[in-house]
This record gives structure tokens, C-alpha cells and sequence, in this order.
């Protein structure tokens, strides 16, 4: 009896280092050495040296070639993309059973233990995949999951935010596949124009559903979007990674929306705009015009179809009008802006202001004083991008403007309207993502941004803090950093069942999104005092002459 | 015995990498391009750049490589052209729309467009000079006496170039014979829906044609907001009868052999 509580605390153990070891790379080894270069590599080495001292002889090579084994399947494991969850599973079986036969081979670790511990790793990424777990440093995952796309035409999931009852939610993509006779049905129904059998069967395997991600007890469900909230929808939301040159072409059919893309110019079109390269910034101006004037027809048509009539969130601009405004949200006022950024309070604390962007300009309208108070005009050198985030700086401050131009800069405007740009990034590559209210004690400027010591432009989730500098301009001190990749379309949310603001991410290239919650679990400080802690007891412990190595 | 150990150790560790999935990557090719940062005298006379303009025009054959970059909140996309053309009327096109690829062949009256696979009969373009529409720019700028700014000289493919940059208004450059007089498309609506743009000439130090161009402005969408559009346009290989000379797709021959037209 005794003999086999022993056994279990030793699968115990074996499994507990599975995973911290992986955690340990994921927090610890891997950031050093993408954040601090070479200095990274030599305190990496100087860490694993540390380690491995802890390791008496009897067991050493049994546990250098087990941590071996369980990163490697960890990372084999995580790398693996099939589509199909059958294949999936039996290719990461076959890894793991070569990996284990390889590591009892070479390191003659314990069979059954070790086999738990590989088992362990994997299983643990179906729920959170290890690339993900930096998260874990510094937000609680509320979710991790997936919408299909096809990445050559949508590298990320779209995220149109429309608020409903109790928060809000988000309108998005996911690739639908007809069955047989779906697709038998729709073909031969084409009749109505020469092409229509070729663009009904050369567009059927690339087709997208429209669907709604709505929280069901603080989480996501994908849903069939009610109309009403379709109705709310800027569609111009959706086609952001193709626009203009692919069209969205939307289509109803059982009370859903479904999406196509067709090229927006023939190929003689494209061949002839290609030829006038003096007139490329007017031809796509022309293009883009056409493009999201055709778009927005189609849709609205679509929600015709449906019973409704677009209702669209919030205040937005439509033909030069800015509409949203007034009680009863009827009200439109003459702008010469194309679209809005959103609302904050930028030069008073106490009003409601309305950014907008439009002909290389920022524009605050004041709803109350029913004017603009304040204007910021771009240069063609200098412009001013629809890539834009509002925020304060310090808590209960004014909002600032945080735009995402090459490099990325930081504008505050003082109540007389006069305009100040207080930060401008060091890197090119540097990007804000939003900015956190509800974390104490100030707000929390998400981004990401490069290595400052390396010279690659690959960029990491990250948050900072702004610290008024003595002249006209500030800096950023970094407040936290999850070394995580690929971060995009970071979305600000509340969910409904979901108390506090959580963040909706997208994962560049696979369709994968996660919707996270900040936390101040000290899980980083924490895991480097087990890895001391396990090194120095390493140092304490004497392993029997026999070597059975049971407390490593 | 050692040398054994040795390979046994090495074939483990390929075993290993091999079942995790490790291999190398593939390292991608950037196209040699300078780009001027600044601005070396506010005020350029423009007879350099004039000349270039017609020495380029009157060029009977070059290459040209083209990127159009839109910038649409986080995300970039793009319009690639890679040409050969041979005057007055050859020419050997690839055109990448995003994640469309198109091909393009004309010579004389015959023209043939290519989309995925498979070549189909096409309309020949009327007009294959791609420098030509430079001259709205120029023209334009100094009957409204623009200023012509020169900014530091550049290296671009294999010679150093003088820069000059002049910023114009959006839609005074004639536009491609399909989108004229098409809704968005009038010079009234460009120019007051688009920011300015400034243009960047390069011109050859030692071959004295116009190298390459780039363009910067923002268009503006209605319900998108600003996009911020960078173009450039690589010309080379000009009056190079080896290098751009247009020749036959071999796919368009092999396709025409079998009697598909």
C-alpha cells in the first residue's frame, strides 16, 4: 500500500514537471531570450548550468533527457495544424510514442511516469495551446477558441462590436461549407445571368457565414445573429483585410447572411490600373469609393431581406452627415469627416466630444456646444491614419489619442484646442492596441512593440504607463509584458455576466481568438521562487547509491 | 565505440526534431530600394526633372516592378505589378490583387489574360507607356508654380539618383479609361475626398531616366475612415534589349499548341 502511494506521488511529481518546466520556458527562458538578445542567451544558459547542478549524477541523465522529452512534445505538440481533430489527435499520438520510446531508449526514464507526463503537456494545450500560456502571466483566459478563415484572404477574424442587452458582442466571420445538396440546389437555381453557374460553383468552397459571438454566462457562444443586431453593423467592419481589392458580396438564405469575395476589377481593369502608375493614389481612391459604396448597398440590402433597417451603433458618419446625434438619435450635422473614431472627453473633462477622422484630419466634436472645438490637420509626410485608440493617460484624466502612423504617436489637445504631440515611439514597428481604464492604479496602455535590444520587428503584447516628462514630452514605462506574438484586433469589451472590462484578441493567421481578463495573480515572481526553490532543493537532496531519484 | 555513441546521439536528436516538427525556414527577398529621408534644398529647378521625363518617355522598352500598400486599421494590403514592356504595343504583365494573381500578354493586336491556369483572349491595352502620365503631375505643378523640393541623393538599383519631391492635389493625374466618369472618380470628388500627394521622383545620376516614383497620401472612404496608401514604381533594365525584351509566356504557347484558345 505504501509502495503505491509512492508510485502515485512520483506521477505526481513527473506530471507537475512537465508542466512547469514548459511554463518555465513559456515565462521565463524564451522571453529572456527574445527580449535581451545574446544577454538573454548567456542568462539562459546560466539558469539551465543552475539547474542542471542541481541534478546529482545518479539522476541526472535520467532528468535533463525527461525535461527533454516534455518540451519537446510540448513544442511538437503546439506546432501541429490539421484541420481535421482526427488527424490531429493521431499524429500527435504518434509523436508522443516515438518522443517517449526515443527518451526510455537514450535516458532510460521511468516508462509509465514519463508516458503521464508527455500525455500531460498535450492534454493541457486541447484546453489552452503552450504558445498561449504567456498569457497567463498577467490575464486570466476566459476563453480560447476558434472561428475557420481562410487565411490567404483573412488573416484574422473581423471583430465588429454591437452593443446588446447587458454589454456587448461581436459580429464576425466563419467559413461555411455547403453540403451536396446544398450546392446541387444553388447550382441549379443559377440562371439568371451567362455567369451565374461559374460564380455559384467557383466561389462554393471559399464561402463565409456571418455569425455572432454573444456571451452566455460570461461566455462566448457563435450564434446566428438576430437581424436587429445585423441592423447594427458598420459592414465595412468585416472586409477590412481585403478591401478594396476583393468584394464582399453578401447574400441571404435561411434567415442567415453569407458571405463570397469576387475580385473588385476584372482582369482587364487590373491590368489597365496597373499601367498608370502615376495614377495609383487617385485610381484607388476611385476604387475604394466604389468598393465600399457598393458594399454597404449590398448589405443593407441583405437586412431589407431580413425585415430591418440598418440601425447602426453608436454615432457614425454616412455621406459627409454625422448621424446619431439628438434624443431620439435622429439628428445629423454636416461634417467633413468620413468616419468616427469614437467618444471621449478631450478637451473638457465634463462633456461628451466625438472624435472623427476624415481628409487627413482629426476633428473633436463637442455634442453639447454642437460644434468642432478642435481640429488636427496631417501632412502627406505626416498623415493621420483610421488606425486610432482613445484613451486617458492618467486615471480620471482627459483623453488622448494614441495614432498608429509609422512611427506611432501620442496627441493631447488643451481645452483652447491647441494640439500637442507628448509621445512619439521609438520603433516603427510599434503599435497601441487600447488602453485599460479599469486596472488600479493607472491606466494601463496596451500595445506591442519590438525588442528594444534586438534588432528584429517582431512585436510582443505589452502594456505601459505614461509618465509627464519635464518639457513638452512624456515617456512610457513598461508596466508588464507577455511575450506572445501575432496579438491583433485587441478589443475592449463588456460581457455581459462578465463583471470589468475583459480584452477580445485575434491570433494573426488562424482564425484563433481569446478573449482575456486582467489579473494581479503574481504567477511570474511566483514561478521563478518554485524554480529556485527546486534548484536549491536539488542542492540539498542526496540521492540514494542506488539512484532512484524520487523527490526530482 | 565513440564515433557510434556519436552517431547514435546524432540520429536521436534528427529522430527527435523530425517528430516535433523542427525544420528550417525559408529566408523571403527584398527588392533593392532606396528611399529619401531629406530634404537637402527647398527650392529645385525643374528642367532635371523635365528631361528625365522625356528621356523616359521616349524609352523603347523596360521593366517595371510596382507596390501599392493600403494601411486599413491593423491590417496591409496590397497591389503588386511586375511588367515588361516594349513599345508601342508589348507587353508581359504579373499582377498580384491581394491574393489574386493575374497575367497579362499582349503583342500588337493580340492580347491574352491569364487567371489561375488557364489563357483566355483578352482586349490589347491602347496605351503601354507607363511613364507618360507623370507629365499631369509635372504639368500641373508648374503651371500652379508647386515647389519642387530636392531632398538627398539615393541609391536605387544600380545608380545613385537626384530626388526631387513635389506635393500635388488628389485626381489631376488622367485616370485608367474605365474608372473615368464612374461614381467616386471625378478630380472634384478625389480632391475633396483624398489628401494631397506627394510625389518623389528619382532620377538616374548617370543613365539620366526616371528610376523610380513613390507616392504617399491618404484616401478617404466614406464609413472607413483614412487609409494611408503608399505606392512606388521601380523602373529598370531601360532600353536594355537583352533584359526587357518581351517574350511569349511559355504556358500561352503550350496552351495554343493544343488548340485551347
Amino acid at each position: 500500500m505504501a509502495k503505491s502511494w509512492k508510485t502515485v506521488g512520483l506521477w505526481i511529481w513527473y506530471v507537475f514537471w512537465a508542466l512547469f518546466a514548459n511554463a518555465a520556458y513559456v515565462w521565463i527562458l524564451r522571453p529572456l531570450v527574445d527580449d535581451l538578445a545574446l544577454y538573454g542567451v548567456l542568462a539562459a544558459i546560466a539558469i539551465i548550468l543552475l539547474w542542471m547542478t542541481s541534478l546529482k549524477r545518479p539522476i541526472r541523465r535520467r532528468w535533463l533527457i525527461y525535461t527533454l522529452f516534455v518540451l519537446m512534445a510540448a513544442e511538437g505538440y503546439s506546432t501541429l495544424a490539421f484541420a481535421s481533430k482526427l488527424k490531429q489527435a493521431l499524429v500527435a499520438m504518434g509523436m508522443l510514442l516515438l518522443l517517449w520510446l526515443l527518451a526510455i531508449l537514450v535516458g532510460r526514464v521511468r516508462p509509465v511516469a514519463s508516458l503521464l507526463g508527455g500525455a500531460s503537456v498535450v492534454i493541457a494545450q486541447v484546453f489552452l495551446p503552450l504558445n498561449d500560456w504567456a498569457f497567463l502571466t498577467h490575464f486570466r483566459v476566459l476563453q480560447d477558441a476558434q472561428v475557420n478563415l481562410r487565411v490567404q484572404n483573412s488573416p484574422e477574424a473581423p471583430f465588429a462590436v454591437i452593443p446588446v442587452s447587458g454589454g456587448q458582442a461581436i459580429i464576425t466571420i466563419d467559413s461555411h461549407v455547403p453540403t451536396k445538396q446544398e450546392l446541387e440546389q444553388r447550382a441549379m437555381a443559377a440562371t439568371d445571368s451567362p455567369n451565374a453557374l461559374y460564380n455559384v460553383l467557383q466561389t462554393a468552397h471559399g464561402e463565409y457565414e456571418v455569425v455572432e459571438l454573444k456571451s452566455v454566462g460570461g461566455h462566448l457562444e457563435k450564434v446566428v445573429p438576430a437581424p436587429q443586431d445585423l441592423a447594427r453593423v458598420n459592414p465595412l467592419d468585416l472586409v477590412r483585410a481585403f478591401f478594396p481589392y476583393e468584394l464582399a458580396n453578401w447574400y441571404v438564405e435561411n434567415g442567415r447572411i453569407y458571405e463570397y469575395l469576387t475580385p473588385f476589377l476584372t482582369d482587364q481593369q487590373a491590368v489597365e490600373a496597373a499601367l498608370d502608375p502615376a495614377a495609383y493614389p487617385a485610381s484607388f481612391q476611385a476604387i475604394a469609393n466604389q468598393a465600399s459604396a457598393k458594399e454597404i448597398a449590398n448589405w443593407d440590402d441583405c437586412l431589407a431581406e431580413l425585415g430591418v433597417r440598418p440601425n447602426r451603433a453608436g454615432f457614425y458618419v454616412s455621406n459627409d452627415q454625422l448621424v446619431g446625434l439628438g434624443a431620439g438619435r435622429g439628428s445629423t450635422v454636416s461634417m467633413q469627416a468620413e468616419s468616427v473614431v469614437g467618444v471621449g472627453h478631450f478637451t473638457s473633462a465634463s462633456d461628451l466630444q466625438i472624435l472623427l477622422v476624415g481628409d487627413n484630419s482629426l476633428h473633436v466634436y463637442d455634442i453639447r456646444e454642437r460644434k468642432i472645438v478642435a481640429t488636427y490637420q496631417g501632412s502627406p509626410e505626416n498623415p493621420v491614419p483610421n488606425d486610432i485608440r482613445i484613451g486617458p493617460l492618467v486615471s480620471g484624466g482627459r483623453d488622448a489619442i494614441f495614432v498608429n502612423a509609422s512611427p506611432a504617436y501620442i496627441l493631447t489637445v488643451s481645452p483652447d484646442g491647441t494640439w500637442k504631440r507628448v509621445y512619439t515611439a521609438p520603433s516603427q514597428s510599434f503599435r497601441f492596441e487600447a488602453v485599460l481604464t479599469g486596472v488600479k492604479p493607472y491606466p494601463e496602455i496596451v500595445t506591442n512593440d519590438p525588442s528594444y535590444l534586438r534588432n528584429s520587428p517582431v512585436r510582443y503584447f505589452s502594456a505601459y504607463r505614461f509618465e509627464p516628462g519635464h518639457g513638452a514630452t512624456g515617456q512610457l514605462v513598461r508596466v508588464w509584458r507577455v511575450f506572445r506574438t501575432n496579438v491583433v484586433n485587441v478589443t475592449p469589451l463588456h460581457l455581459a455576466g462578465v463583471s470589468g472590462e475583459v480584452l477580445a484578441l485575434d491570433i494573426y493567421g488562424t482564425g484563433e481568438y481569446l478573449v482575456i481578463s486582467p489579473t494581479n495573480a503574481p504567477v511570474l515572481p511566483a514561478a521563478c521562487a518554485v524554480l529556485a526553490a527546486i534548484i536549491v532543493a536539488g542542492w540539498l537532496y542526496r540521492p540514494r547509491q542506488r539512484g532512484e531519484g524520487d523527490a526530482r | 565505440m565513440r564515433c557510434s555513441r556519436l552517431s547514435f546521439a546524432g540520429l536521436v536528436l534528427c529522430a527527435g526534431l523530425l517528430a516535433t516538427g523542427c525544420t528550417p525556414g525559408v529566408q523571403s527577398v527584398s527588392i533593392a530600394s532606396g528611399t529619401a529621408t531629406q530634404v537637402v534644398s527647398n527650392q529645385a529647378p525643374w528642367s532635371p526633372l523635365l528631361n528625365a521625363l522625356d528621356k523616359s518617355e521616349a524609352a523603347s522598352m523596360y521593366k517595371m516592378q510596382t507596390a501599392v500598400n493600403i494601411q486599413n486599421g491593423n491590417l496591409h494590403t496590397s497591389f503588386t505589378v511586375y511588367g515588361t514592356i516594349q513599345q508601342p504595343d508589348m507587353a508581359s504583365i504579373q499582377v498580384h490583387e491581394n491574393n489574386f494573381n493575374i497575367a497579362f500578354y499582349q503583342q500588337g493586336e493580340v492580347a491574352y489574360q491569364q487567371d489561375g491556369t488557364i489563357w483566355s483572349p483578352a482586349q490589347p491595352v491602347s496605351n503601354l507607356n507607363a511613364y507618360q502620365t507623370y507629365r499631369d503631375v509635372v504639368e500641373y505643378a508648374m503651371a500652379h508654380h508647386l515647389r519642387l523640393v530636392k531632398m538627398n541623393r539615393t541609391y536605387v538599383v544600380d545608380e545613385y539618383c537626384d530626388v526631387y519631391r513635389v506635393v500635388v492635389p488628389n485626381g489631376i493625374v488622367s485616370l485608367p479609361l474605365f474608372l473615368g466618369g464612374t461614381a467616386g472618380a471625378n478630380e472634384a470628388e478625389l480632391s475633396r475626398h483624398a489628401s494631397e500627394v506627394a510625389y518623389v521622383f528619382y532620377v538616374g545620376e548617370t543613365s539620366g531616366y526616371l528610376r523610380q516614383v513613390q507616392t504617399q497620401s491618404v484616401a478617404v472612404v466614406d464609413s472607413v475612415g483614412s487609409l494611408i496608401m503608399q505606392t512606388s514604381t521601380i523602373f529598370q533594365d531601360i532600353d536594355n534589349a537583352q533584359l526587357a525584351k518581351v517574350q511569349i509566356p511559355v504556358s500561352l504557347v503550350q496552351q495554343l499548341e493544343q488548340g485551347v484558345q
